[in-house]
């Protein structure tokens, strides 16, 4: 594990006020969520299925609009006007990558971003570069996705995000459906990337590798906030969030310190 | 067969670097052309004309004979159904069994669906040339540039995409159907399972669209599809469309005006 820099917290970078959402058919997902996220941290949303997490992080993209109360990011509030200025600092991957490679071609799937922010020609094609080689997928960027395996797919659906290179980055789910493999490779590069990260996952490992604080919804409202390590300290609350790593915490994690950590904290 | 026509854009040919949207209107308005032939030495013609245009690109046959594969299965039981069915004329050539005298096999009938087939050849060998000599996206946004709307576009664009996707959950769903026992019969149960298999992939078909959608809301998407990609049309683009042009008035005067064969 890498050795997690102290936080420096600077202004707040997303904060949202009494945040209300219900979806067409009446089901309430978040019910007055008062928030604020800094610039730079790194933050673990948890809870159970259907707790509001991916209602949550789609209104901080601007997919959906509040019902009632406001999320301002960077300044900016969240409304249809600033939406083109949000998502340009706001980037999203999503948990099934199949949903996020939608183009013939690796390459224009991680230019889509770029190209719809009316970035420069040759800017573009460097950032492209830029992005897939950070995922090590350069060779790979005339193939279509569908002809990428699982885990590559998954790199690349990061890279089409990097490629916009958001101020705050959000994740669903990053590391489901992967092999020990590719999770290693995925939670190295999530632990370097320089931007404010909000992370969906019930993999504990990554969580506790990438963030320092552990937000926990439930039924649609902050149960709790809380540091990661309060947090993994605590083995009914993990479990309650469906969160439970004492098996495949040998598979993935190498730093001796880290293990050592983790079982005297459990 | 998967339905990847591009899989050979990256080689060159005078074909390859043909403005796409010169020869996607040239070569359609050859399809057009071949269409409308009506003699079958003129339909021969056609054939030898969409075989040299594929050659040119240097894809291998095979590739095109695949293709061929599917047009036979569709066109073949003509030479089955025209000769039998087709109005006598007189001067018609008439076929019979010894023993089975009232099936007569019209040769007209074997003629016709003998050109219908070189048509339908020459037209799906044009197929290739056409969308399989660029990036299958290049060749699709062309045909913006011919005004073709955005949507429609965007709409072909896509279910080239997610036929792959869609196949594999086709696949997935199937395979969970056989490893629970499901032999497919003729009754209730087998009619009820195939209802439910399809309206799943329809329900799973719409929710695919809808975090698609939203993945492309989430990347500055705003209903058109930008591209960086310049389509410049050449001097030896025109001279290639003028050839093709040259070759359909050759087509239709061969066809509709020349007296002998």
């Amino acid at each position: 594990m890498k050795e997690k820099s102290p936080i420096k917290e600077k202004s707040p970078i997303i904060t949202i006020k009494n945040l209300h959402f219900t979806y067409p058919d009446g089901t309430a997902a978040l019910r007055g969520i008062d928030l604020t996220i800094m610039e730079g941290e790194s933050i673990a949303l948890v809870g159970k299925n259907g707790s509001g997490k991916s209602t949550l992080i789609k209104h901080i993209n601007g997919i959906y609009q509040p019902e009632e109360g406001e999320i301002t990011v960077d300044g900016l509030p969240v409304t249809r006007e600033n939406l083109q200025k949000i998502r340009a600092l706001v980037g999203m991957v999503f948990q099934d990558p199949d949903s996020q490679l939608f183009c013939s071609t690796l390459y224009d799937d991680v230019a889509f971003g770029p190209i719809n922010m009316d970035v420069e020609d040759g800017l573009v094609e460097q950032r492209v570069k830029n992005a897939l080689d950070k995922m090590g997928l350069l060779d790979l960027m005339n193939r279509p996705p569908h002809d990428l395996s699982f885990g590559q797919r998954k790199r690349a659906a990061m890279a089409t995000v990097l490629s916009m290179q958001p101020k705050i980055m959000i994740f669903d789910e990053p590391t489901s459906n992967l092999d020990p493999k590719n999770e290693a490779v995925m939670t190295e590069i999530l632990s370097s990337l320089p931007v404010t990260m909000i992370l969906i996952s019930h993999d504990l490992p990554i969580l506790y590798q990438t963030c320092q604080k552990v937000i926990i919804l439930n039924n649609g409202r902050i149960d709790q906030i809380l540091s990661m390590q309060d947090f993994i300290s605590d083995i009914t609350l993990l479990r309650e969030n469906g969160l439970d790593f004492t098996f495949r915490c040998d598979e993935c994690c190498h730093d001796p310190k880290h293990h050592q950590f983790l079982h005297e904290n459990l | 067969m998967r339905p990847d026509i591009d899989r050979y854009c990256e080689l060159k040919s005078p074909i390859h670097s043909w403005d796409p949207r010169l020869k996607i209107l040239t070569l359609a308005i050859l399809a057009f052309s071949i269409s409308s032939v009506s003699r079958i030495t003129t339909a021969i013609g056609c054939l030898i004309i969409s075989l040299c245009i594929l050659s040119l690109t240097r894809i291998p046959f095979s590739f095109s004979l695949k293709r061929l594969a599917a047009v036979t299965t569709f066109v073949g039981p003509f030479f089955i159904v025209m000769p039998l069915t087709i109005r006598t004329q007189p001067g018609d050539t008439i076929y019979f069994f010894s023993h089975l005298r009232f099936i007569e096999i019209n040769a007209r009938g074997l003629l016709l669906a003998g050109m219908v087939y070189i048509k339908a050849v020459s037209i799906v060998l044009l197929v290739v040339p056409m969308f399989g000599t660029n990036r299958f996206d290049i060749s699709i946004k062309a045909l913006e540039h011919l005004k073709v709307p955005n949507s429609i576009v965007q709409m072909i664009l896509f279910s080239y995409r997610y036929i792959f996707v869609f196949l594999a959950e086709l696949k997935r769903m199937s395979l969970a159907m056989k490893v629970r026992k499901f032999a497919p019969s003729t009754n209730l149960h087998t009619l009820k399972t195939y209802g439910n298999f399809l309206g799943t992939l329809l329900v799973r078909s719409f929710e695919r669209a809808e975090d698609v959608y939203q993945a492309m809301l989430s990347r500055g998407y705003t209903g058109t599809l930008k591209t960086r990609f310049e389509y410049r049309t050449k001097f030896a683009d025109m001279v290639k469309s003028t050839l093709i042009f040259a070759a359909i008035l050759g087509i239709i005067y061969f066809d509709r005006f020349f007296k002998g064969l």
